[in-house]
């Protein structure tokens, strides 16, 4: 009995230091939590009250909070701060804003009609022209890359039970459910290898006004090398104070000046 | 007068049926009876001018004639100043074959008809030309044609033809024709022909028809260009110099479309006598002639519409003009609907310039315009215009103006209706008519900021290489799998297939069963399929015998046991002379079944 209740006694402490972390963990949520609705409402009163740069400052500082955050938290939040950006007549940025949105909760109808209102001010193609590369590219983009990853899974139980049942019975109704597996597993699979195909490590949006003059080096008088057009997705390659290494589209590489580019990883 | 047309028919039909029918005959039996007589010999040609002399305005015929051909034509005609050649037609064929002392000879010849028509007086040489016949190629022999005045039929006829010595471009004109016979000899008259080889072949011009002539005063059709028909008014009798003369018009309406000279060749009016039936068909009567009246040719000179002052609003009318508006009413409440009724009447292309869109204009802008009705003539074009005043403000329809080329004045000039007082009432009890135009008061603007925080966070996700390498488990996984499977054979074989379904079968076959020697069947029928032996093989067996037998017991001993005595409590059923009643519960037997599949088999 007694070597019994030593162990148990052991146990029995242990249990009761993690409830208390626990406790303390949720404690310390609930705090967090109630200083982000705080700051929240205080960019709302902001924004109603026409104070634009405050709005800006408070949800910066939320982004901020909880850099690794992701979902539709996050996409409201970069939303609000396109919005903050279209009344400050940046419109280009705006589109930076809720083309970051986007990345975050690409189903957004009302960030997707923010997106084009605001492309359509800034006089920029719409986002999704319509046609049907477009519409297919915009079918496998409705996808956060955590929903095409579950999907991606889906799709791989359903390849191992239709490889499963042509194992056990073969013949031809087990070719055809292993096909038929395959085939399913592809078409939800596709958004993940989508994304993973063209996803860029770090996307950006050329956000000057007139065309930005890509330059070889990160200095005024270098050679321009390629002219980046407003709106257009680049990737962001290197970064100096004031100067931004981008790749185009044409895997043309130069520098730009760092206000003219707006990094969409957000 | 209608008499002549009817000959006219007759005869056409009878030209046209009575030598191809023949020819069509001939050329068969020829086929049939000798065709390599008529190959034998070389193709020859003849021509000739029928008649050799004619009256100025008749048409003669050039007659050519190969022999010995089955097949020809003749690739152009020489030009001959004075004189109109042709058109080609198609050959006629015509054959001739004879037996004499049992040899048979036979001919063929292809006959060509082609109309000449001189246009002037004289001697004309028409020289020679190729004719092509069967691959070869033949040359016909110069021919002559004397034409002279027919100066009894300047006496006997009239024939004048009168058309604007100048017009403008698109502006359209009538040219008036009057053709006449000397009162004298009209009663022995029955064929008129009017020749006018200008007709449809001046490039340029454009027909727009005949101007219509009143039933009161029609006189009858003569032939135009020995094909058409054409109605003629009569003008009764007119008297030059001592003769008097029967005189008959048609009017045709031109219009002109490019500037240049226009140039008319003479034109005839053939008028005379022509025997039809069948003194016609032997080649006429002694009693046949024919008189020819002469018009010469005139031109006429059509001028550009000056680019100079051109206004931008020109509607393409081009004549003289006159316009006129009548509204259905003139007393009426705002919004109501006025039909106002534009007509322009005059000398000019009515039917073909653009009536004014009275919405464009801005003396039109009180009245809201709801649509047009077109009701266009040679004389007359009208347009409905469906009006609307907006307000009671407004007193008067405005003049609709029409810009034109005035042809007599030789400018441009605006063609415009009186102004009309109207009365418009205001709309008891309403604030006017609805605003239709197309601007929106909308304004699209981005969507609000959202204030409520979103809850949902990402669904729990497995990482891309977690992804991957479930991918590649599962492929070896399969693998893995369908080599264990397969090593005790292939799952797809008969024998397999048959094991699987071998307890569907035994309850399928208990339901069925009658009978313990059906369920005996049945019970057997499963158990040949678990082990891969025939029915047969366990009839009579002994479970637990035939279990310990292998070196592996193939079957639970329990389970054996349980079996024999069921096969002894079925056997016992069938010998023991039991009925139905003595059947075992089926799902005893079934449950049985399923600890056989369990307990090994």
């Amino acid at each position: 009995m007694d070597r019994l209740a030593r162990p148990l006694l052991v146990l029995g402490l242990l249990a009761l230091l993690a409830l208390a972390g626990d406790a303390r963990a949720r404690t310390s949520e609930v705090a967090v939590a109630q200083a982000h609705a705080a700051r929240d409402a205080s960019a709302v009163a902001a924004y109603r009250a026409g104070d634009w740069s405050a709005a800006r400052a408070e949800w910066t500082a939320l982004l901020a909070a909880e850099p690794r955050a992701a979902g539709p938290e996050r996409a409201r939040l970069l939303g609000n701060l396109g919005n903050v950006a279209f009344r400050e007549g940046r419109v280009l940025e705006s589109v930076g804003w809720f083309t970051a949105a986007l990345r975050h909760a690409p189903r957004d109808t009302g960030l997707w009609a923010n997106l084009e209102h605001a492309r359509r001010v800034a006089k920029l193609e719409p986002a999704d022209r319509g046609d049907l590369r477009a519409t297919l590219r915009r079918l496998l983009g409705a996808f956060t890359p955590a929903e095409a990853r579950l999907l991606a899974l889906g799709g791989l139980a359903l390849l191992a039970a239709g490889l499963s049942f042509e194992a056990l019975r073969g013949g031809r109704s087990g070719r055809r459910a292993a096909l038929a597996g395959a085939a399913l597993a592809l078409a939800l699979a596709a958004p993940w290898i989508h994304g993973a195909w063209t996803a860029l490590d770090a996307p950006a949006l050329i956000v000057a006004e007139a065309r930005t003059a890509v330059r070889s080096e990160p200095r005024e008088s270098a050679a321009v090398v390629a002219e980046g057009p407003a709106g257009a997705e680049v990737e962001l390659v290197d970064a100096l104070p004031g100067w931004a290494k981008v790749r185009l589209a044409d895997a043309t590489e130069g520098w730009i000046p760092e206000p003219a580019v707006f990094a969409l990883a957000r | 007068m209608p008499t002549c047309v009817e000959a006219s028919r007759t005869e056409r039909a009878v030209r046209r049926v009575a030598p191809r029918s023949l020819a069509r005959a001939a050329a068969l039996a020829l086929a049939l009876l000798a065709p390599a007589a008529a190959a034998q010999k070389a193709p020859s040609v003849s021509a000739r001018v029928d008649p050799m002399t004619v009256k100025l305005g008749a048409t003669a015929a050039l007659v050519v004639v190969v022999e010995n051909a089955q097949g020809g034509e003749i690739p152009s005609l020489p030009s001959v100043d004075g004189l109109r050649l042709g058109p080609v037609g198609s050959p006629a064929l015509a054959s001739f074959t004879e037996i004499v002392n049992g040899r048979v000879s036979s001919q063929v010849s292809l006959t060509w008809r082609i109309g000449v028509q001189p246009q002037r007086a004289g001697e004309f040489l028409i020289p020679p030309f190729a004719v092509r016949a069967d691959g070869r190629e033949l040359t016909t022999p110069e021919l002559r044609l004397l034409a002279a005045e027919d100066f009894r039929g300047d006496e006997l006829g009239i024939l004048e033809i009168e058309a604007p010595r100048e017009v403008f471009q698109g502006e359209p004109f009538t040219i008036e024709i009057r053709v006449g016979m000397e009162t004298g000899i009209q009663g022995r008259l029955n064929r008129y022909d009017l020749a006018l080889p200008w007709l449809g072949q001046l490039g340029g011009l454009v027909e727009l028809g005949d101007v219509a002539v009143p039933a009161a005063r029609s006189a009858g059709k003569i032939l135009l260009n020995a094909r058409a028909e054409l109605e003629v008014e009569s003008l009764g009798t007119r008297q030059v110099g001592p003769a008097n003369f029967y005189v008959l018009r048609a009017r045709k309406r031109f219009v002109a479309t490019r500037p240049g000279t226009l140039t008319f060749p003479a034109s005839h009016f053939e008028f005379g006598y022509r025997s039809g039936g069948f003194a016609r068909l032997v080649g006429g009567s002694t009693e046949d002639f024919s008189y020819f009246k002469r018009a010469s040719e005139f031109a006429l000179v059509v001028k550009p519409i000056p680019e100079a002052g051109r206004p931008l609003d020109w509607s393409g009318a081009v004549g003289r003009f006159e316009a006129a508006a009548i509204p259905d009413r003139r007393d009426v409440v705002a919004g109501d609907s006025i039909k106002l009724t534009v007509e322009w009447t005059g000398e000019g292309n009515l039917e073909f310039f653009d009536a004014p869109d009275l919405a464009r204009l801005e003396a039109f802008a009180p009245f809201q315009v709801y649509g047009t009705t077109e009701r266009r003539t040679a004389s007359r074009r009208a347009v409905t215009y469906d009006l609307a005043p907006l307000d009671a403000a407004t007193s008067e329809i405005p003049p609709v103006p029409l810009v034109v080329f005035d042809t007599t004045a030789g400018r441009y000039a605006t063609v415009e209706t009186r102004p009309i007082p109207i009365r418009v009432r205001p709309l008891a009890g309403a604030t006017g008519l609805p605003d239709l135009s197309p601007t929106s008061t909308t304004t699209p603007d981005l969507r609000d900021i959202r204030t409520r925080p979103a809850h949902d966070g990402e669904p729990p996700a497995p990482s891309g290489g977690a992804l991957l390498v479930g991918g590649a488990a599962t492929l070896a996984g399969w693998l893995a799998l369908r080599a264990h499977v397969r090593r005790r054979g292939d799952p797809a074989a008969p024998l397999a297939r048959a094991r699987r379904r071998a307890r569907r079968d035994l309850e399928r076959a208990l339901r069925a069963a009658r009978t313990p020697e059906e369920q005996v069947r049945a019970v057997h029928a499963f158990l040949a399929a678990r082990s891969g032996e025939t029915p047969e093989a366990w009839a009579g067996r002994d479970p637990v015998q035939w279990a310990r037998a292998a070196d592996a017991p193939r079957l639970r001993a329990d389970v054996a046991l349980d079996l024999r005595a069921l096969l002894a409590r079925l056997d016992a059923a069938i010998w023991g002379g039991a009925s139905d009643t003595g059947r075992v519960d089926a799902r005893e037997v079934l449950t049985l079944a399923d600890r056989v599949a369990a307990g090994g088999l």
